[in-house]
């Protein structure tokens, strides 16, 4: 399979790449958009679902296998539940319409409008180098490459990483523990 | 192989592909299908959520108890402790193979995923997922 | 055909010994977690382990703080993404000295009567020592995947701690703010370094400052300014200020003294490495980059510090007063930081002693000030200083306490204060005309901060005590008694006094500052691994090393590792096993 890997994505000018890439760009955009005029969290959530799995497509076009798989189990998988479940736990009514106000919009707009003209500048004039460029070409973006770069070059970071499972773990369990004791108080008021 | 591979791009995610058009085809066929072939008839009692179950008590948009959340957190977590493992484990063998320091290569693993159980069982044992 | 991997080497027993902190600090996490499994009926069992662990920090930091001043240039190890040097060093016995106050402040301030109940005291001692790691790794960080794993392992524990009072609305509103702030300034930081990835191809500082050798580019430059976007989030400076006086009015007062000097130290320590790194590859491309940054940095800081002083003498409350303030020391700090944009390594020794010894005496007198003024807000009820009035007839010696604080934090001559501040305006003096305006900005500064920094003092001193004032006082709970948060007092105004009147604290700490950063000024023309390599060359008898055990056993079949292609020189990484 990583032979055929390091085969065909390193000659990737085919008109497949460049369909299926704007299939996903498409996705991403047209959802982020849908995502930020929805005025119901619950369907927010699922245009960002959207929105990161066209991302994911993007990864896997770029080669990077691994990334696009994380994409999916972490972010669409994963983060997109907890989001849900923050939905659900804090509001009063999930389908709570959360549209903006007009000067949020504008303000909101304004800054995106900047960004995203500064990011296209910065883009467009700087050709990005050769090493960038090119690093698909090879499989160093395989799992065995990141594996290896884990286990030496980011030790470091791969070793921290473990500690900050277990600060969030702490940290959720002592936030949401607290919080179960003030439920029941309010649930023993409510029931008085 | 390798002429077909070079044929056509991206043809080691064919399968990928085709499972993924498949389960489309499985789920929106599905629902037409239903609504097809399948008798359509209304009423009150046909209505309800479990028409021949328990009567449902108030409406599904409430608030949640937010214990919910430490499930979904833990099971991020560990999804998280996975996408490390992976590269560990496709690595690893050659790895020790080629190095003859199983131990080391091992220590660096067994190290990133004691420290985040240890942080389950403090939690475990202090009772954050206890549900009472 | 599995595919290439690039080569694996083991850590080397020196570079262990250098991250011994960090390890220490990793250990004692999990020590404190067992030991609150181990003995469920004595909360007090994970406190005290989590305060051994900070003196064991103390010791393992001091161990290491030596030897590359001897060695006289930094040490970069796990393939040049820490460096271990005296700066970093010092800036990490700081920091475990603040553990081990905060502590202790915690026990004099809240044991038994906050909101923390004594199941969760473990839970409030790992989530500090877990922000103290990132913070301690911020200050070495080296490479752009450390900052980022590090910022994240500072900053995840601090939303924690911020929102731990969760009864209370104020304390879950600062989180909340803590949070959305946070990670938007994560994203963009984030954002940024994938630009500088893409600009520089490489994920090393310096490769990444180097890459302004061939000029700035667009890309580099919007890189640059997101990841200094997140820094300035670290730092509170002015354009992501919002979230510090929230947090700290809605957190314990630990917590808020905790995040005031060690989280905004870590952000002043990362920010000099990088600038410094500026500075140092400045002479090597006419200084447009070195230049830039100076003038960035400079108006950064000055707008900070003014702004922070502005918004602090509107301030009614004690608490959100001293969080302003210690915006506009933070912003002191950024202004002096600028000065080691500028080619030329006496500045930047000068410069990195002024920094290391500001926050030195930053640290005495937050903590001071914090301790004392919760002790009063404690025992009067409030937090308004109107209600602090005449307390100096009940408390003096608490209230000349704070007045010492206070005046330092100002900068009065003999205290602490005037000569962090001293220093800091003797370097940026040397930058010419820049310079000046920044000692001027800094005097200006000073001058105007006196105005807010004697509100309470004013209340305290000149005014009546109200009328039933006795009733107020004695309702203060018992822990404004307790002797424990005299003693950090105490031990605070003595070191005031040490930095103040210079008893040896400033030949202490000119050698970690001027043996700092610059390894690469006596190297500029080389790339720092060849530095790396002839010293792990010398003890490369010690190495734990697979080739030295099986030799010919390597992964001799592994490419070389290209991955990074640093446009300053290729910085090819010092793999033990690859000959």
């Amino acid at each position: 399979m990583l032979l055929l890997h390091v085969q065909t994505v390193g000659s990737s000018e085919g008109w497949v790449t460049l369909v299926l890439f704007y299939l996903f760009a498409a996705l991403s955009g047209v959802s982020a958009w849908a995502l930020v005029l929805s005025p119901n969290i619950i369907r927010m959530a699922v245009y960002l679902m959207l929105t990161l799995a066209g991302v994911a497509g993007i990864y896997f076009l770029l080669g990077a296998e691994l990334l696009a798989a994380v994409q999916l189990i972490v972010y669409v998988g994963g983060v997109l539940i907890l989001i849900i479940f923050g939905v659900m736990l804090t509001s009063r009514n999930p389908y709570l319409n959360v549209a903006p106000r007009g000067g949020e919009m504008a303000l909101g707009l304004v800054l995106a409008t900047v960004l995203a003209v500064l990011l296209a500048v910065a883009v467009l004039a700087a050709g990005l180098p050769e090493a960038a460029a090119a690093a698909p070409d090879d499989d160093r973006y395989a799992v065995r490459w990141i594996g290896a770069l884990l286990l030496s070059r980011h030790l470091i970071a791969f070793e921290v990483a473990a500690v900050i499972l277990l600060i969030v773990m702490i940290g959720a369990g002592y936030l949401v523990r607290r919080r179960i004791k003030a439920n029941q108080a309010g649930a023993t008021e409510g029931r008085s | 192989m390798l002429t077909l591979a070079t044929a056509s791009e991206f043809s080691h995610y064919v399968p990928l592909a085709v499972l993924l058009v498949m389960a489309l085809i499985f789920g929106v066929a599905n629902l037409v299908l239903t609504h097809v072939i399948g008798p359509s008839r209304k009423g009150k009692v046909k209505g309800t959520t479990y028409e021949s179950g328990v009567n449902p008590i108030g409406t599904a948009r409430r608030r949640f108890n937010v214990r919910f959340y430490i499930v979904a957190m833990t099971f991020l977590l560990f999804d998280v402790e996975i996408v490390f493992l992976y590269p560990w484990a496709s690595v690893f063998s050659s790895l020790a193979e080629d190095s003859g320091l199983t131990p080391v290569f091992l220590g660096r693993c067994l190290f990133f995923i004691l420290t985040s159980i240890i942080a389950f069982a403090y939690a475990w044992r202090k009772g954050v997922f206890r549900y009472d | 055909m599995l595919g290439a991997i690039p080569p694996v080497d083991l850590p080397t027993w020196t570079e262990l010994r250098l991250v011994m902190p960090e390890l220490v600090l990793t250990v004692g996490m999990v020590i404190v977690l067992m030991g609150a499994m181990a003995a469920r009926g004595r909360p007090g069992v994970p406190i005290v382990l989590a305060m051994v662990t900070a003196i064991a920090g103390m010791v393992a930091v001091g161990l290491t703080m030596f030897e590359p001043a001897e060695a006289g240039i930094e040490r970069l190890i796990f393939h040049q993404t820490l460096a271990i040097d005296p700066f970093s060093q010092f800036f990490k016995l700081l920091l475990m000295l603040t553990i081990l106050l905060v502590l202790i402040q915690w026990m004099g301030l809240h044991r038994g009567q906050d909101d923390l109940e004594p199941s969760d005291w473990p839970d409030y001692a790992c989530l500090l020592l877990g922000a103290a790691l990132g913070m301690s790794l911020l200050a070495s960080a080296r490479d752009l995947l450390v900052v980022l794993i590090a910022m994240e392992t500072a900053s995840l524990p601090s939303y924690v701690l911020a929102g731990i009072r969760k009864r209370r609305r104020l304390g879950a509103e600062a989180s909340m703010k803590f949070v959305l702030i946070g990670a938007v300034a994560t994203g963009l930081m984030v954002y940024g370094m994938s630009l500088l990835y893409g600009a520089s191809g490489s994920l090393k500082l310096d490769a990444i400052v180097g890459a302004a050798n061939d000029g700035i580019t667009p890309i580099w430059a919007v890189g640059m300014i997101f990841l200094f976007t997140g820094f300035a989030f670290k730092l509170s400076a002015v354009p992501l200020h919002f979230w510090c006086p929230d947090v700290f009015e809605g957190a314990p007062f630990d917590v808020a003294t905790f995040l005031s000097v060690a989280s905004k130290g870590a952000a002043v320590v990362l920010l000099a490495r990088m600038v410094d790194l500026f500075g140092a590859y400045s002479g090597s491309h006419g200084g447009e980059a070195g230049m830039a940054m100076l003038l960035g940095v400079g108006i950064f800081g000055a707008v900070t510090a003014t702004w922070g002083n502005l918004v602090a003498l509107r301030q009614t409350r004690i608490r959100r007063m001293l969080a302003y303030s210690s915006i506009a020391q933070a912003g002191y700090m950024i202004m002096a930081v600028a000065a080691l944009s500028v080619a030329g390594s006496g500045h930047s020794a000068e410069a990195m002693t002024a920094i290391l010894f500001y926050l030195t005496v930053y640290l005495f007198m937050n903590v001071g000030a914090f301790t004392l003024a919760a002790r009063i807000s404690a025992a009067s009820g409030s937090e308004e200083m109107s209600s602090m009035a005449g307390w100096i007839h009940r408390r003096p010696l608490e209230v000349v306490l704070l007045g010492i604080f206070l005046l330092s934090l100002f900068g009065l001559p003999t205290l602490g204060g005037f000569l962090g501040k001293w220093y800091l305006a003797v370097v940026m003096g040397r930058l010419g005309e820049i310079g000046i305006a920044l000692v001027v900005v800094l005097l200006v500064n000073t001058l105007f901060s006196l105005a807010f920094y004697l509100k309470p003092l004013y209340h305290m001193v000149l005014q009546p005590m109200p009328q039933g004032g006795e009733a107020v006082a004695s309702a203060g709970s018992r822990s404004d008694h307790s002797p424990i948060g005299l003693g950090v007092a105490i031990v605070c105004a003595a070191g005031v006094f040490w930095t103040g009147l210079d008893l040896g604290a400033t030949s202490l700490i000119r050698p970690f500052g001027h043996t700092a950063g610059r390894g690469m000024v006596e190297t500029r023309g080389d790339p720092p691994a060849a530095v790396q390599q002839t010293i792990f060359d010398k003890d490369a008898e010690s190495n734990l090393r697979p080739s030295s055990q099986r030799p010919g056993a390597s992964l001799s079949r592994t490419v070389e590792f290209t991955g990074d292609h640093a446009p300053s020189g290729s910085l090819k990484p010092s793999s033990v096993i690859n000959p």
